[in-house]
């Protein structure tokens, strides 16, 4: 980067020649302030800065080399030094997020893998109330979209299990294989995201086949500092209000964050009057979707020791919500339920509650050549669904305590991580890790949909990165996974006997009581991965990997056996189901040219036996129920590329993403279907202007933005066609100074000319329902 | 510089190789799904227990109709309406699954069912599901009332 380079400052002194050397440095800040204990590695030789920011390395050879610079919370800086002709370097090292300032679509540094990191401050640039659909924007990502407050994230139409997302090493355990269950995490307290397109099965394991969200709440403030945050915002489209501070306070060795996030907001907007549900009209009274209303409240503590050998961080955290379903669509339709009541704020049934609670210790031993990291967690997952206590089977009475809470979930999981890293020379790095992930599900309610289950995952994994040029990286990574999955099983006395009472065979009867059945599955499965980087020219750079890749199957795949209420459809588990698993290959390739730059992304996964739930053709015995869908495997191919592009001229930049995706089974004798869930071709641009920064305002933009989506014709069996859409949207930001405070102010206005729209990925589209209508959203930040 | 353009060229050759795929399959996949046409009962229509209900609709399909079932059940899901049984009536259950021979691409039900005279008095959902010899599947619904009107 032209940037860096420039700044990187040799001074040459004269030169008098000795066949051994010294030579001296300073490393500074970008505020050209001296850092303290960076680590200097010449091949044997090394050197750590004193608080003055000086080194000096003694009785070096002469030569061309290469000199790392290297400090925590930094980004390590490698340059050439010609010796005895250079005797003194200074070096500026920036943090992390100087070193992305400017980065919106391409990575900073040649990395094996296609990685797009997002700082705290996009999120908030684009910030759409959840995670994943703030995250929208980048290449790749689409939100599945639960109502207006909740979406799970997906890459290249890859969701539920088939994608991770990490916090600070550790994946986010939720109810990821429902549709209508979101990610827990709340966007406003993410101090830093990356977005790992591509297989990362040897560092995540099982499920991060699509790609990995990973997000760092764990980022050490500066010593001696406090600071701080209060959010405040609003939305027009679901009059949500909410707010969030944040403060952080680090001393030299001590540090401590708090955040506090709340959100209110009532049924969204839709520009129609009525959605139109299996062959059922359902007005939509004043634009409004009949309780789709929620909240959601988070708390983030952290605590954490620094110092130069060992660092020790502990986080609690507990996110807890409430939502909304549209009652008009859950199920049988119905026009009865979706009357206006006068409130568009409150919450009837059916809702459901969720509460994500989270402990972490993440441990730190640092030498200058080598790390060990040992990690450990506990996640609660608490999902409650209540509905008005209703049975299909007459015999059913309702529960004498709780009668309302239809389905009741309780996920505990327990990780725990140990890996050590060391570098040989400079340019092998190795890491050894081992995992444990053990998981424990238990149900209630007086419906029946998820089977309880124990898993424990026990994995080990190596990974190995030679630096083979300044201009050349390679990778190589390995993984053994154990897996050990018991399913218990469930018998529905009352379906047997409504079953019985209906004149059905004892066969049928029971075939169908048996809710789901023991099942208890060992898999042991390796998994190997290669990535290469190449800076093929100081514009143009690559990188390459392929890997393989696996998911166990769920609970739900393997022994589920019932109607799924919300999909509302006979959903059969089958244990004979094998590893989903699969090979993925892709390449990125950057191009950067002053004020242009440009990623294109092209990949492909195939899978060996992709998981699917196949329509039967036989009906279901049970009330309501269509036909039986069992879920079965077949070959799978996933292929498309991702192209990003940012020009600038003057105070204009245009940043634009295009996506195209295809996909289909190949060996399925029914015929090769797309696979569900397919994003259509699709387009987003943004135009933005920058402002001079004048004496009140800073960083100022105005910006205007358009996305476009192909229709989707392309469709797995029983879903819905989508028609294509365009929207387009505008917003406004600047850091205002008034006296001490700098409020930032960001205005947007997403879908200006309320255009009704659906999302082929969002989990209202079955029921169809258009996506939000026009929004006007307002946020302010005023730091401390 | 040679050697740029060629790595390039090879880069975009296997990009190209990458996504490259015919799309000659999806005109043979049959995503369409089969349409119901319910004539009969229509949507609120009350009928007195005792009384034959008429079951009458019009299914079609691009290619070739499989089966269809009918199913009579409480609507009582508990937003609405919900009646308490003060006599010794029995909540009124009905299904019944039908293959159509032949596959035609469009079968026309007509026939009609016996609402027993202790059938307790509630609002049902009457649903009709079918499937084409794809496995495509549609289902519609009406909503009926099975009693005395003066009790509705």
């Amino acid at each position: 980067m032209m940037r860096i380079s420039i700044l990187i400052i040799c001074l040459i002194h004269s030169v008098i020649v000795f066949s051994q050397n010294t030579l001296k440095g300073k490393v500074v800040d970008a505020n050209g302030m001296p850092l303290n204990k960076c680590h200097i590695d010449w091949n044997a030789y090394c050197a750590t800065t004193n608080s003055d920011g000086t080194f000096e390395l003694q009785n070096i050879p002469n030569g061309s080399f290469n000199l790392r610079v290297k400090l925590d919370g930094f980004q390590t800086q490698d340059i050439l030094v010609n010796v005895p002709e250079t005797t003194f370097v200074e070096i500026v090292l920036f943090t992390e997020d100087e070193m992305l300032d400017e980065l919106v679509i391409s990575t900073n540094q040649p990395k094996t893998y296609n990685g797009i990191s997002v700082k705290s401050n996009q999120i908030k640039d684009n910030f759409a109330g959840s995670l994943a659909k703030s995250l929208e924007n980048v290449a790749g990502v689409t939100a599945m979209e639960i109502g207006s407050g909740v979406s799970k994230p997906m890459i290249r139409g890859l969701g539920f299990t088939r994608i991770a997302v990490t916090e600070n090493g550790i994946k986010q355990e939720g109810q990821q294989w429902g549709a209508d269950h979101g990610l827990e995490i709340d966007a406003l307290q993410a101090e830093e995201v990356e977005v790992i397109k591509g297989v990362g099965a040897i560092a995540y394991g099982s499920d991060a086949i699509g790609g990995v969200i990973r997000i760092n709440n764990e980022k050490i403030p500066q010593e001696n500092t406090t600071s701080g945050n209060v959010i405040l915002h609003g939305k027009t489209v679901n009059d949500a209000l909410g707010a969030s501070v944040n403060f952080q306070h680090r001393n030299e060795n001590w540090f401590f964050k708090a955040k506090f996030s709340g959100v209110d907001y009532a049924d969204f907007k839709v520009p129609t009057s009525q959605v139109n549900y299996l062959n059922t009209k359902i007005p939509i009274y004043n634009h409004r979707m009949k309780n789709t209303a929620g909240d959601e409240y988070s708390v983030y503590l952290q605590g954490g020791y620094v110092s130069d050998s060992f660092q020790s961080i502990l986080s609690v955290s507990n996110l807890k919500s409430k939502i909304g379903f549209f009652a008009g669509a859950h199920g049988i339709p119905s026009v009865g339920a979706v009357a206006d009541d006068g409130n568009y704020r409150d919450v009837g049934f059916p809702y459901q509650t969720v509460n994500h609670f989270k402990v972490t210790s993440s441990n730190k031993w640092k030498k200058p050549h080598s790390e060990w990291n040992a990690i450990f967690s506990f996640q609660q997952n608490h999902r409650q669904e209540w509905s008005l206590f209703h049975s299909h089977y007459s015999n059913q009475m309702a529960p004498s305590v709780n009668p309302n809470l239809e389905l009741d979930f309780v996920l505990n999981t327990l990780d725990s991580q140990v890996n050590y890293s060391f570098e040989t020379g400079l340019d092998h790095e190795t890491t050894f890790g081992i995992q444990q992930n053990y998981q424990q599900n238990n149900v209630s309610g007086y419906s029946y949909l998820l089977p309880e289950y124990n898993r424990n995952n026990l994995a080990f994994y190596a990974n190995q990165q030679w630096f083979v040029s300044s201009k050349t990286t390679l990778d190589f990574g390995a993984r053994l996974d154990y897996i050990d999955m018991k399913t218990q099983g469930y018998f529905d006395s009352i379906l047997y006997d409504y079953l019985i009472s209906n004149g059905k065979s004892e066969t049928v009867a029971k075939e169908n009581a048996q809710r789901s059945s023991d099942v208890h599955k060992t898999y042991l499965q390796t998994n190997f991965a290669f990535g290469l980087s190449y800076e093929m020219h100081s514009k143009w750079k690559w990188n390459f990997n392929v890997g393989t890749n696996f998911r166990a199957p769920t609970a739900m795949e393997l022994s589920a056996n019932g109607i799924h209420h919300g999909a509302f459809r006979h959903e059969k588990g089958n244990p004979n189901l094998k590893v989903e698993r699969g090979v993925s290959s892709e390449i990125g390739l950057t191009f950067e040219n002053g004020n242009f730059k440009s990623t294109l992304s092209p990949y492909v996964y195939y899978f060996s036996n992709y998981i699917f739930l196949k329509p039967t053709g036989t009906f279901s015995v049970l009330p309501h129920g269509g036909q039986v869908y069992e879920y079965s495997q077949s070959k799978a191919l996933i292929t498309g590329f991702e192209y990003a592009f940012q020009q600038k001229w003057n105070s204009f930049t245009l940043n634009a993403t295009f996506e195209y995706l295809y996909n289909k089974q190949l060996d399925n004798p029914k015929g090769n279907y797309p696979l569900p869930f397919s994003t259509p071709i699709n387009l987003f641009a943004e135009l933005s202007y920058a402002f001079k920064d004048s004496e009140i305002t800073k960083q100022s933009k105005v910006y205007i933005n358009t996305k476009w989506a192909s229709a989707q014709n392309r469709i797995a069996q029983n879903e819905e066609k989508t028609p294509g859409y365009t929207i387009f949207g505008a917003g406004l930001q600047s850091e205002i100074n008034i006296g001490k405070l700098k409020p930032v102010i960001r205005l947007q206005g997403n879908n200006l000319f309320n255009t009704k729209y659906y999302n082929h990925a969002s989990f209202y589209r079955a029921i169809e329902i258009p996506e939000l209508g026009r929004n006007i959203q307002l946020m302010i930040q005023i730091p401390f | 510089m040679k050697n740029i353009k060629t790595q390039l060229f090879s880069l975009l050759f296997v990009s190209i190789a990458f996504v490259s795929c015919s799309d000659s399959d999806s005109s043979e996949l049959d995503t369409q799904k089969p349409t119901i046409a319910i004539q009969s009962p229509t949507d609120h229509q009350e009928v007195e227990p005792g009384s034959s209900l008429n079951i009458k609709a019009l299914l079609q399909d691009e290619t070739a109709l499989a089966s269809y079932k009918v199913e009579i059940h409480s609507a009582g899901d508990g937003h609405e309406h919900r009646t308490v049984a003060l006599d010794n009536s029995v909540p009124f259950t009905y299904e019944n699954v039908f293959q159509i021979e032949g596959n035609p691409k469009s079968h026309e039900i007509d026939y009609s069912i016996s609402i027993p005279e202790n059938a307790k008095e509630d609002h049902y959902h009457v649903g009709i599901f079918c499937i084409d010899a794809a496995g495509n599947q549609s289902q519609q619904f009406v909503e009926i009332f099975i009693g005395h009107e003066h009790n509705h």
